[in-house]
């Protein structure tokens, strides 16, 4: 927890949801190079200048922002994503790191709140994260067994079901 | 609560963008109509590279335009799963080559060279959406290859370059036309430590030249018991005259399905190879076509084939043997190459029916007790099968002139199907197979029957009859 921790530039970052439990503000004070890893939040902290650290959050749950920072903290001295790599041809990997893996080990609900934070927050490593653990938990699955980990509605009428299975019947194994 | 079907469009596409398998794309694509909306664009994609087939067929400017595209977006790469290599490689520039040798040491033909120096170092995982340098300089000896060496290097070249370019290729099947020349391709997979392509292979299909030439098909199933990652290998055109000695992987194979037809190996070779493996959910043999290879050893030991299927009788669920043609077998464990052999007994009607039930315990593969998981049932009339050996027996019913398949039932009741009527031969197949059938449902576990009958029994060149219940 960032509180641990010695602060030498410290940004206090006050969510507008309190997380559940007792609320110590005194939890939410992060290092500023943690909290610059979400693009939002940098260009806010630009834009006060050097006065002003403190932020309210709207829109993330304390308790996901908690787990967010707790991420942050651990990636802040990574090298700075570029926005360059954002094309089409790049080299998807479902590789995720091993510490990475660990940290997304919550349950469905946290892993989307996790996922809108940081497309909130603007956390392009995160969101990318997210998402590959997302589509890991979707791929080798059938459609049964996809349903049954992600609780979906079926809103196809039978027929149009059956009509898409035979549209593309090539593409099952 | 927050729910997948709840996240906003640009997370979901995100997410999808992540699924490049088709499979995928189509399970999560059939969950709702706003998913359905998401990846139907992806899934078209995907659909032309879906299986790759690189034909003789295929025009010359297709394939290059082709390699050029996912040289260009190296991301349609990932979208391959299926690659059929189908091209007329026939060979001119090794015919007068020792086949084996082709594989031992002088594998590579000019173009593969030419192409293999081009691509060492590069790396086909990063990113570009351009064609960069280095990628024209590839296309530039690609095309120097073409000019200099002709059709066929090209396509060797070619289908190289697929196979690097497409890291996800679950199914490779390459067939006869083009095997002589594309079989060493697949060598590194257990030789070089480096061999960074076809890492996901599953499934391999596997037709081997017309020739045949046991030292290549040999080692591509070799290559198939090593690697980890493969689940099923279907190797037509197995054939040798003499025992090769087979030097097995070190540790249990992985593979689960073992499909070898057209095959005539030695029965320690089969038996070798049927050992290697951990545990097998299907095994399907099959030594027709034997007429094509006069000098091959077409025959097969039942009570040897027997035991070492025996080794994977819990998980085995398929077992298709189809040995049948010849009606000829060992009856006693053969030697290196000697072939003690049964007459051929379709010569000899009269005397058939005592004979057979005099050999039945040793021409049988044994009990169906044996083979707890079996759900799916190929077998030859001439090899037997029971809960025990008295209960259901196979043989050639000469009473009935056309010499199909018959059944005894039981002890008790003497041929009760031999009096049934005779349609057309179709009719009698299904005939003589109903009480098999019924006997199978009784044992609840049999979801599949197929029986096959010989050469000689009545059938033409052979025939089969299915039975689904």
């Amino acid at each position: 927890m960032a509180t641990s921790k010695q602060i030498k530039d410290p940004v206090k970052l006050i969510p507008t949801i309190p997380p559940s439990g007792e609320f110590d503000i005194a939890n939410f004070t992060f290092e500023r190079k943690a909290v610059e890893r979400s693009i939002l939040l940098k260009n806010m902290l630009e834009d006060l200048g050097g006065t002003n650290t403190e932020i309210p959050i709207p829109n993330v749950k304390g308790d996901v922002l908690l787990k967010v920072m707790d991420w942050c903290d651990h990636h802040m001295n990574d090298p700075p994503t570029t926005g360059d790599e954002d094309n089409d041809s790049r080299r998807k990997t479902t590789d995720i790191e091993e510490w990475d893996q660990n940290f997304l080990q919550v349950d469905q609900e946290m892993l989307f709140e996790i996922i809108l934070a940081a497309n909130y927050l603007d956390i392009k490593a995160l969101l990318d994260i997210g998402c590959k653990t997302v589509a890991n938990m979707i791929k080798g699955k059938s459609p049964e067994e996809i349903r049954k980990t992600f609780n979906i509605q079926n809103d196809f009428t039978p027929e149009e079901e059956a009509q898409i299975r035979a549209e593309n019947e090539w593409a099952e194994e | 609560m927050i729910f997948l079907d709840s996240l906003a469009p640009e997370i979901m596409l995100e997410i999808v963008s992540y699924l490049t398998s088709a499979t995928d794309l189509l399970s999560l694509g059939l969950q709702c109509r706003r998913f359905y909306y998401l990846t139907a664009p992806l899934l078209r994609t995907v659909w032309p590279l879906h299986r790759l087939r690189l034909t003789g067929d295929q025009e010359l400017c297709n394939t290059y335009q082709l390699l050029v595209k996912v040289l260009r977006n190296r991301r349609l790469g990932l979208f391959v799963e299926h690659m059929e290599i189908d091209a007329p490689l026939t060979g001119t520039t090794y015919a007068a080559r020792e086949s084996y040798r082709m594989w031992a040491n002088e594998m590579e033909g000019e173009g593969i060279k030419l192409v293999e120096s081009a691509i060492d170092g590069i790396d086909f995982t990063e990113a570009g959406d351009d064609l960069e340098d280095k990628w024209r300089d590839l296309l530039e000896r690609l095309m120097r290859v073409l000019l200099k060496y002709g059709h066929e290097e090209f396509d060797i070249a070619a289908a190289t370059l697929f196979m690097k370019l497409c890291p996800d290729i679950r199914h490779l099947k390459i067939t006869s036309r083009s095997s002589t020349l594309l079989l060493p391709l697949l060598r590194p997979l257990t030789s070089s430590p480096q061999f960074n392509y076809l890492q996901n292979l599953r499934h391999v299909d596997l037709f081997g030249p017309y020739w045949f030439d046991i030292m290549s098909t040999l080692g591509v199933l070799l290559c198939c018991l090593s690697s980890p990652s493969i689940e099923s290998a279907h190797i037509d055109k197995l054939c040798s005259r003499q025992y090769v000695p087979f030097n097995p992987p070190s540790t249990a194979s992985n593979i689960t399905k073992l499909h070898l037809t057209t095959c005539h190996i030695p029965h320690r070779l089969l038996i070798e190879i049927i050992k290697v493996a951990r545990a097998l959910v299907e095994f399907r043999l099959d030594t027709r076509n034997a007429y094509q290879f006069p000098d091959c050893n077409r025959l097969i030991y039942p009570r040897g084939l027997a035991e070492a299927l025996r080794a994977h009788k819990t998980t085995l669920r398929v077992l298709d043997i189809d040995a049948d043609e010849r009606g000829e077998y060992y009856v006693e464990a053969p030697g290196f190459d000697t072939a003690i052999v049964i007459e051929d007994d379709c010569k000899r009607a009269g005397t058939r029916v005592r004979r057979y039930l005099a050999d039945l315990s040793r021409k049988s593969i044994g009990l169906l007790h044996d083979f707890p998981a079996l759900t799916h049932l190929g077998i030859g009339v001439r090899f037997l099968m029971g809960p025990n050996a008295d209960e259901v027996r196979f043989y050639d019913c000469d009473e009935e002139r056309v010499g199909c398949g018959g059944l005894e039932y039981g002890n008790n009741s003497s041929n009760s199907s031999k009096n049934k009527g005779i349609g057309s031969r179709g009719t009698l197949v299904l005939c003589r197979c109903r009480p098999i059938a019924n006997w199978l449902i009784d044992c609840r576990r049999i979801l599949c029957l197929c029986v096959y009958m010989g050469t000689g029994m009545g059938m033409g060149k052979g025939g089969r009859a299915c039975f689904l219940s």
